[in-house]
């Protein structure tokens, strides 16, 4: 992992209603410790990251964003390498043990930072990911 | 004197608890009129040398719903006749032809209706069988075992054998755009972008003027449509009722979020508590100024909300579920961010929050 590589984070649908994407696609959730999970871009394309998350791990997403571990770092929120048994691409953004008021400002911001490099996979509905 | 008369069978979801909606049954009303019309010209066409039929004909003959029979939902239709029709004035048989003459035409292939069913007779199916909704069928016994087969499909291919248009039941929803005062009638857009005139109640006029021309207001209409054969709508040609949702965007985001359960976050995700989500949906569908762009709206994991808006300082509300608690926040470069808590809890809260927002929120020139 590099401070170029693109971390592919999974939106949710219900989290980027008529298409709108919101910092809850970027705020940690409780189970997740302050360990935000996302897929380490140098080892898998946006659409695979999509079809693994959908199918393998059987999960929602409604597309991908990404956003570059040099951002995140800046965000002060340090990325790094977080293989599991069979997900070798996993990866975490970490947002240590911040309260929710710190998280939400660096959710948006990531927000931010990723509508500025624009969706990077959205399936086709009713369509296999190609 | 009274004697049964025909016993249809209506199957479909609406009627397997053996009752029979009443829209459903100013169906049998409309299928009573349409036995009594055909009955005049059977009538008529037997006796050339009248020009009319017998005084109380029509008068003395009246079908009784007598009784409801399980089996889907089996209404019995009785004739009950008085006067001369009840002293058998040889006039009896033209209601019971008609009857089976209505079954004979359903039942016929598209091309093939019987020639002694008047064409001008057709429309009457506008009206029969016209609550019946997709999925739904209403059977009519015929001679021996056979039996007619009444859906919207075949309604629809009746009326248009002998018209340009039919009739089936509306509802539609979108914006007024304009108002014809003149005419009575205004435009509404619906969601899709399509126009289309709805004739307006004289009740109506005063909300018109109120609400038209404004987006955030949605008004569903109820009533009657003529379509063409390829089921466009031509016209509007009676409005059952009109309901007025304001801020309806709101009201809508509102529903989707009620409707979570647990898990819907991938197995996670806590259901909003209805009560405290009906409550603030409640405020802000009533209250929402329309001045203010509204926001994107979604549910956090652990149950709560968050709002957000297209604006300047990417604003933000995170809502608690649980104390009613709302925190404001928004990036200021030059003044650093802008926090702000509201216990919306209070009813002063609400117009105070509301009254922030107006001041606060930025949005970028269009």
């Amino acid at each position: 992992m590099t401070p170029a590589t693109i971390l592919l984070r999974q939106s949710h649908p219900n989290f980027i209603p008529d298409g709108v994407l919101t910092s809850q696609v970027f705020m940690p959730n409780s189970e997740d410790e302050g360990r935000m999970s996302a897929y380490d871009g140098d080892q898998i394309t946006p659409v695979e990251s999509y079809r693994h998350y959908t199918e393998v791990l059987g999960k929602q997403s409604h597309n991908v964003w990404g956003l570059t571990k040099a951002e995140v770092d800046d965000a002060g929120v340090p990325a790094e390498p977080n293989a599991l048994l069979g997900f070798p691409s996993h990866s975490i953004i970490d947002f240590g043990n911040r309260g929710e008021k710190e998280c939400r400002r660096i959710a948006k911001r990531l927000k931010a930072l990723a509508l500025s490099r624009g969706c990077l996979y959205l399936p086709v509905q009713g369509a296999a990911a190609a | 004197m009274k004697s049964e008369f025909l016993q249809p069978k209506f199957e479909g979801a609406r009627f397997a608890e053996h009752t029979l909606p009443l829209d459903v049954a100013r169906d049998l009303a409309a299928y009573e009129t349409l036995v009594i019309e055909l009955a005049k010209q059977l009538y008529l066409k037997d006796h050339p040398e009248r020009q009319r039929v017998l005084r109380g004909f029509a008068a003395d003959f009246q079908l009784h719903l007598e009784r409801v029979d399980d089996g889907s939902s089996k209404p019995l239709l009785s004739m009950v006749v008085a006067g001369a029709l009840a002293l058998g004035a040889g006039t009896n048989n033209y209601f019971e032809r008609s009857r089976d003459l209505i079954t004979a035409c359903i039942a016929a292939p598209d091309t093939q209706l019987p020639a002694e069913f008047p064409r001008e007779l057709l429309f009457h199916f506008n009206q029969v069988g016209k609550s019946l909704r997709e999925g739904e069928r209403m059977e009519l016994p015929g001679e021996g075992t056979t039996v007619a087969i009444l859906t919207p499909e075949r309604r629809k291919k009746l009326v248009l054998a002998a018209d340009k248009v039919y009739e089936r039941q509306i509802e539609l929803s979108g914006t007024i755009e304009e108002a014809d005062w003149g005419k009575s009638t205004f435009r509404l857009c619906l969601t899709d972008g399509t126009r289309v005139v709805i004739p307006m109640p004289d009740a109506f006029h005063a909300q018109a003027r109120m609400i038209g021309g404004r987006d955030r207001f949605q008004v569903t209409v109820e009533g009657t449509g003529a379509f063409d054969s390829w089921d466009k709508l031509q016209k509007v040609v009676l409005v059952d009722s009109l309901e007025v949702q304001p801020n309806y965007q709101l009201a809508s985001r509102f529903d989707e979020l009620r409707i979570l359960e647990n898990g819907w976050h991938n197995g996670e995700g806590v259901a909003l508590e209805k009560s405290k989500l009906d409550a603030i949906a409640a405020r802000m569908i009533a209250h929402y100024p329309e001045t203010i762009p509204l926001p994107v709206i979604v549910p956090t994991q652990d149950g709560n909300l968050l709002l957000e808006w297209t604006a300047l300082g990417d604003p933000s509300v995170d809502l608690n579920l649980f104390d009613l608690k709302a925190d404001f926040h928004a990036f200021d470069p030059k003044q650093g961010d802008i926090d702000q808590e509201f216990n919306l809890s209070h009813n002063d809260d609400w117009s105070r929050f509301f009254g922030f927002l107006a001041e606060k929120l930025e949005f970028p020139p269009v």
